[in-house]
């Protein structure tokens, strides 16, 4: 299991050492210049001289070679400095302490809810297999992988904002701050980010938990006249959760794609809404450094997917 | 909300000069200047008994700071003038400079200004630190406090008791929102979970909140243009056969209407109407497609020619795509470009274009825009693409040294007559900019521009 986990942390720095070098690059690959954006959208140009252009780019290192850049950056990712935006003029670090709670905490709640009514929708419709509840649950997570974020926004928006004004249609307020407020305000955002999950999650259970219900060891247990509900949960279930384990740690990232859409839709002030303001802006320091977290999240995640296989699977041995 | 959130400290931090809406210039913190053009100095007489939000005087002191805070960091337009500036009282205030034209007093006195007490205070001597605190706190003389600011999220506001006009404002408090999506903001409004949606360039949706009973102010917008790469010998906009031929090409009045609503006014020159250097019936090329293929067989392209037009893709896609189909309907085959606000900042701002770039520059109520955009030396428009005429250069420098208002405007007018005899370029139409308002909602804000906001006049009825 030690060698396993070596092994896998050894290949996640590999793959965190890819990502940095293809996010540099491919940052600086984009035609247009950092320093003009900000510069022309800060009105700033119309009092700036030409000269000025140079000295900005020395004060953020831009004039130096790609590869000294890369190296400077990576140096101070390893001491914790993130660098200073190029657009906003803040620390990266503090940016991302701002906006990362906020995404974080929509996609805890998403993972949360995609998981917990995927599983549980996903079983009632295996279980009850032609059976109404299957007819209805199948169909609706078909709807649910593929409608498109953005658009259930606007949607949700327009039905539960505009006509019924049951929910605030955007914003973001700290839980800590105001849980009653908070909670009315992420609903519409989270069932958008959880609405893909669950639909997956949903759609994986059903058909492991088909596959497992045929096995002989719960014939056996059908045999042996335990109760339905004691073969569902103790016997089938433990072992049709490994594909939906795997889906849920690859809906770490897909959380934090769905958080580009959604925080915009909802004016939320999380990282993905960053992530699109810099990318537009062409500040490369703060979306390498969003990317190097996110990176670190997704690729930790799916290194406890990988370890928890065994506790749900013992026949499954680490070599 | 970010770079540009100087727009936003407006009810903050008020400058020393400002317009009237008919572009004539206002005196806000100061109450009144006096220009020396023989002499090389601008004198501002400023208004008494102003403090800032931490109860430090306004005085010629904190203008002088705020000045060559400015100048330090190259962010004062026209700066390379300044020779000194000298404190003559308490509240008198001079510039001296080294060369002298009739923006000067304008450009020096538009700065905001902020108290130099709490700037120094907040770094205790750390210069950095000042200037990381500064990034998100501002302490002004404006009719209201800054409460809070979130970057790109929210700015929250709060009543100045102890502002300079008496009586004023008459709100307790504002408080903007960041909306990135123009439907989540549309809706908000129509919920009344807002009061009003400031800066909205979506006209359809104001158009539509306006059936819906909204109120709606309508300020100058932008002015849209294609600036050809003329500059450029090898280019065939250098001939201005082929300029002219563009112009003639564009049906402006049908494109104007097709795309704004009916709110878009259409251009037949460099400048809207009622600004102060329109030339009244003045439009040298009216849509006239024959004409346009005649200009461009003597120019030596009887079969068209290839090229290719950047345009902003969030801002333009289907003003490019319609120009486009003009240009094909006389034999000029046009590669739409079309760009990342980036990409197209970098090539209008830092290094040119090579055929043509769909463009938009601001319009302010009296001449500066047209110096800071197409003048001698622009401020924005600065690459050298453009070819300016020797008249066009020498036009703006009479107008630039010209003090008496009523022959500056006539001045004013030959510079645009220049640009359209020139072909210079080719200007298109004047987009539209709105501020959107529940009925109990009073405000002028963006009639004037949308860098003028007089928040201490605004007010709401009871609800």
């Amino acid at each position: 299991m030690t060698t396993y986990i070596i092994r896998r942390l050894i290949q996640a720095l590999v793959v965190l050492i890819m990502v940095t070098l293809l996010i540099f690059f491919i940052m600086r690959l984009l035609p247009g210049d950092p320093l003009l954006i900000y510069l022309a959208q800060s009105a700033e140009l119309e009092a700036m001289p030409p000269e000025m252009l140079d000295q900005l780019r020395h004060q953020f290192g831009l004039d130096r070679p790609l590869m000294v850049q890369y190296f400077t950056w990576i140096g101070g990712v390893l001491r914790g400095d993130f660098g200073t935006s190029i657009f906003y003029h803040h620390d990266v670090g503090a940016l991302m302490a701002q906006r990362f709670p906020v995404t974080l905490h929509l996609g805890l709640l998403a993972l949360f809810f995609g998981a917990t009514f995927g599983i549980l929708a996903g079983l009632a419709a295996a279980v009850r297999r032609g059976k109404w509840l299957d007819r209805i649950i199948t169909p609706l997570t078909y709807i649910g992988i593929t409608i498109p974020v953005f658009w259930l926004g606007i949607l949700l928006i327009y039905l539960f904002g505009l006509k019924l004004h049951w929910l605030p249609i955007a914003g973001y307020t700290s839980p800590l701050e105001n849980f009653w407020l908070s909670t009315r305000q992420v609903i519409m955002p989270v069932v958008c980010l959880a609405v893909f999950g669950l639909a997956a999650n949903a759609r994986q259970m059903r058909s492991a938990m088909l596959e497992v219900i045929r096995q002989d060891y719960v014939r056996t247990a059908w045999s042996k006249g335990l109760s339905e509900r004691r073969i569902i949960i103790k016997h089938a279930m433990k072992n049709s959760l490994i594909p939906v384990i795997t889906l849920m740690g690859i809906g770490v990232g897909i959380i934090f794609g769905g958080s580009v859409l959604v925080e915009t839709v909802f004016a939320i002030p999380g990282v993905g809404r960053l992530l699109v303001s810099s990318i537009f802006a062409q500040d490369y320091v703060v979306v390498q450094a969003i990317t190097f977290v996110i990176a670190v999240i997704v690729l930790t995640v799916n290194l406890i997917v990988d370890i928890s296989y065994g506790w749900f699977d013992p026949r499954i041995r680490y070599g | 909300m970010a770079p540009t959130d100087s727009i936003y400290m407006l009810p903050v931090a008020e400058r020393l000069l400002t317009w009237y809406p008919n572009g004539d210039r206002r005196a806000v913190l100061a109450e009144s200047w006096d220009e020396d053009p023989q002499n090389k100095t601008i004198t501002y007489h400023l208004r008494k008994g102003v403090r800032f939000h931490d109860g430090t005087p306004f005085n010629a002191e904190a203008v002088k700071w705020n000045l060559e805070m400015r100048l330090a960091k190259n962010r004062l337009t026209d700066g390379k003038y300044v020779k000194s500036i000298e404190v003559i009282d308490e509240n008198t205030v001079r510039v001296h400079v080294t060369d002298y034209h009739n923006q000067l007093a304008f450009n020096y006195g538009w700065q905001q200004m902020y108290s130099p007490t709490a700037y120094k205070q907040a770094g205790g001597g750390d210069e950095e630190k000042s200037i990381q605190w500064a990034r998100t706190h501002a302490v002004g003389t404006g009719p209201f406090k800054l409460k809070e600011f979130q970057i790109d999220t929210v700015i929250k506001y709060e009543k100045n008791n102890d502002y300079w006009q008496a009586g004023k404002p008459y709100l307790d408090g504002m408080e903007v929102r960041f909306i990135p999506d123009i439907m989540t903001a549309s809706a908000m409004l129509e919920a009344g979970e807002v009061d009003a949606w400031i800066d909205v360039s979506a006209v359809q949706n104001v158009l539509d909140l306006q059936d819906k009973g909204m109120k709606v102010n309508w300020g100058p917008g932008f002015f849209w243009a294609i600036l050809p790469n003329s500059s450029d010998p090898n280019s065939p906009f250098a001939n201005k056969k082929v300029r002219e031929a563009i112009e003639y090409a564009i049906d402006r009045p049908a494109l104007a209407d097709m795309l704004g609503y009916g709110k878009f006014e259409p251009f037949t020159q460099m400048a809207p109407k009622g600004w102060p250097g329109y030339v009244e019936g003045y439009d040298p090329r009216p849509y006239n497609p024959a004409k346009a293929k005649q200009l461009l067989a003597e120019a030596g392209h009887p079969n068209g020619f290839q090229t290719e037009l950047l345009a902003n893709a969030v801002t333009s896609q289907d003003a490019a795509a319609a120009i486009q189909a003009y240009l094909a309907s006389v034999d000029i085959t046009v590669k739409l470009d079309l760009t990342d606000p980036g990409r197209y900042a970098a090539a209008a701002f830092g290094t040119g274009w090579k055929g043509l770039i769909f463009a938009a520059s601001g319009i302010n109520p009296d001449s500066t825009d047209l110096y800071v955009h197409f003048g001698p030396s622009p401020m924005t428009y600065r690459t050298g693409t453009i070819g300016k005429s020797p008249e066009f250069l020498a036009a703006n420098e009479a107008a630039l040294r010209e003090y008496n208002k009523a022959e500056e405007i006539k001045k004013i007018q030959a510079i645009v007559r220049q640009g359209g005899e020139d072909a210079m370029i080719i200007p298109i139409f004047r987009s539209a900019q709105a501020m959107v308002m529940q009925p109990w909602v009073h405000s002028e804000y963006v009639l004037i521009h949308t860098v003028v906001w007089d928040a201490e006049n605004d007010w709401m009825e009871k609800r």
